[in-house]
């Protein structure tokens, strides 16, 4: 009990103050492990990248390394990615086809749904093991209109409530049309020495980062004239959370277009047919007002995304001072051929490891991890307490928990109210279902 | 001298050894100007049409291996305007991650020449090793081959199309902030 009060302690929502050794210690993290990320629904895979029986991708929930496999009946599974004999991993490929999974050790051999097939040397296990018994840990497995979604603990609630009112803000980017998304180009994968929590924060609402930390992006971009006002100087730019996750952005209806089509009018008038066509399906709110607008979204814990320049990426946990980050773009399925080569190049050239955006963000990250090490510096507490406890939840058009304008640290705070909520319970019974 | 009269089978060996030390001094001199971010250099030794190709990979069963493609995930699949672009970035004034600068050297090896299929044009084979420095302690490695086109006009060459195959999967830093 000792331990949760000191971890109580650390993040003040009401005046916005933030312990920085959330960011640092190893007690701290293991809690996060355990208590988080071994109890909440996880993002694993988008439904495109294992299309067919027998394909699967390998990734990680937490550190548990997890085989994510299109079984014959086109059920997706989840499972340990670790033998049950003596624990080697399994399957080493980043993605692929496989009929079976078989251990190099002792060629112990799964199915595609986890279950114990059989072994080398089969007969001299006769009437010593119950194969059933020894299969791959399955975890829970919910989609979302294409993106699939695991979690360890049998009383999680269903994938549906645990998004809760942030699937009206999903929707944007996952049903503007009748077929739906997919992920094109394979998986992007990059290490940061930093908190896993820094990613997580900056794309739920950190608006203030961008015209400052992103300057040289954005001097890049107008190659020497006029930097153009592309962030959202709108009152009505707003955060909005709903149970932890989080979007923050502008309601002009043309920040981030304007950033990817730089006046291409092939692109231009692709996007507003696009729009007109998605009106009809959500309606003109979410079709004039936050498609194309500049909107960054973390849905929790570590899964986030960039409407418009179409970067998908989780950040995946490696200890408390280092992530992995892996990112893909995201398109609609019919999207022409010539668009999406256009769009992959705009995310790859903004938002890839070499984008002339993202490069500057590991740096601060990093670094923001790293100045924790002096033990003094450790001690004084973080300023998160831009427009702390604005938020209103009976906005007249968004729904969930919403402040304006997007430039504070609401939805920040929302996180680590979230984030503090799974640390601090038992189980899901003391987890508040809509926060 | 240049090999516009040669073909695959006149080229002497004398004259392959000369084709082979004019493309090392090339690279030289293209690594140092990539180690001293003198970029006018840089731009000056690339072709107008220049692809510029570096793919991601990834871990997958032999089986599974397929061909690179630009479809896929890309670190860079640049022309000559948005290698510009990038460098922009760099020399916006705004960089901040950039101040200190990193400490690049770049070491160009492995260097394997032969007659391209077009009159004056030279396929190349090279690996490269680039090591960066910044700040206190932070120091990456990267590892790759590359396959090049180069044009070749009698005194000097362009670049017309480098292929950079890294040899990570998951790339180990923060950030790729440099050209192979």
């Amino acid at each position: 009990m000792q331990v949760l009060d000191e971890l109580k302690r650390m993040v003040n929502l009401k005046d916005g103050r933030i312990d920085r050794r959330i960011f640092w210690e190893d007690w701290v993290y293991q809690l996060e492990l355990e208590k988080l990320f071994a109890k909440s629904w996880l993002f694993v895979a988008h439904e495109s990248q294992i299309p067919k029986p027998g394909d699967f991708l390998t990734t990680y929930m937490g550190q548990d390394n997890v085989i994510v496999s299109r079984h014959k009946d086109h059920a997706i599974h989840v499972f340990t990615n670790s033998c049950t004999h003596r624990g080697n991993r399994i399957c080493f490929a980043d993605r692929g086809q496989a009929r079976q999974f078989t251990c190099n050790y002792h060629g112990w051999a799964f199915g595609t749904d986890g279950a114990l097939m059989g072994m080398h040397e089969e007969t001299h296990y006769e009437g010593h093991i119950n194969k059933p018994d020894w299969g791959l840990q399955n975890a829970r497995v919910e989609t979302y209109k294409g993106l699939v979604f695991a979690c360890f603990d049998n009383e999680a609630p269903r994938l549906e409530e645990f998004l809760g009112d942030f699937r009206w803000y999903l929707d944007v980017i996952l049903d503007q049309t009748e077929e739906g998304t997919e992920f094109i180009g394979g998986t992007m994968k990059n290490m940061f020495n930093a908190n896993w929590k820094f990613g997580a924060e900056n794309f739920i609402g950190d608006s203030l980062h961008v015209g400052w930390t992103h300057a040289s992006g954005a001097k890049a971009v107008s190659m020497g004239g006029e930097v153009p006002e592309y962030m959202p100087v709108d009152p009505e730019s707003f955060h909005a959370n709903a149970n932890g996750h989080g979007w923050e952005g502008g309601v002009d209806g043309v920040g981030t277009l304007a950033l990817i089509s730089s006046g291409n009018p092939t692109l231009v008038d692709y996007f507003e047919k696009e729009r007109s066509k998605m009106a009809k399906r959500l309606g003109d709110l979410r079709a004039r007002k936050l498609y194309g607008s500049v909107i960054s979204a973390t849905v929790f814990p570590n899964f986030s995304f960039l409407p418009g320049i179409n970067t998908m990426r989780t950040w995946l946990p490696k200890g408390p001072r280092q992530f992995e980050l892996r990112s893909w773009t995201m398109v609609n399925k019919d999207m022409p051929d010539h668009i999406r080569d256009i769009v992959q190049n705009a995310c790859m050239t903004t938002f890839s490891p070499s984008g002339i955006f993202e490069m500057d963000d590991g740096e601060n990250w990093e670094n923001a991890t790293l100045s924790n090490e002096g033990v003094v510096t450790r001690k004084q507490s973080l300023h998160y307490g831009l427009r702390a406890g604005t938020s209103r939840r009976d906005d007249p058009e968004f729904p969930g928990n919403i402040s304006k304008p997007m430039y504070s640290d609401v939805n920040q705070l929302a996180f680590y109210q979230r984030w503090m909520d799974f640390l601090t319970a038992e189980s899901w019974a003391d987890i508040p279902k809509i926060r | 001298m240049d090999n516009k009269n040669n073909t695959k089978e006149t080229m002497t060996e004398t004259d392959s050894m000369l084709l082979w030390y004019r493309v090392n001094q090339f690279y030289n001199q293209e690594a140092r100007a990539l180690d001293e971010e003198d970029y006018a250099t840089w731009f000056s030794m690339l072709a107008e049409d220049i692809h510029y190709w570096m793919p991601s990979r990834e871990s997958v069963f032999r089986k599974d291996e397929s061909a690179d493609t630009v479809k896929n995930m890309n670190h860079y699949n640049e022309s000559l305007p948005s290698l510009q672009l990038r460098v922009a970035r760099l020399h916006s004034g705004a960089a901040w991650a950039e101040d200190p600068r990193t400490r690049y050297r770049h070491i160009i090896s492995n260097v394997e020449v032969s007659l391209g299929d077009k009159v004056g044009e030279v396929n190349v084979r090279s690996n490269t090793l680039v090591y960066r420095n910044r700040l206190e302690r932070e120091e990456y490695w990267l590892l790759a081959k590359r396959k090049d086109v180069l044009r070749d006009d009698g005194s000097t060459f362009k670049v017309a199309t480098r292929k950079i195959t890294p040899d990570f999967s998951t790339l180990l830093s923060k950030n790729l902030n440099v050209f192979l």
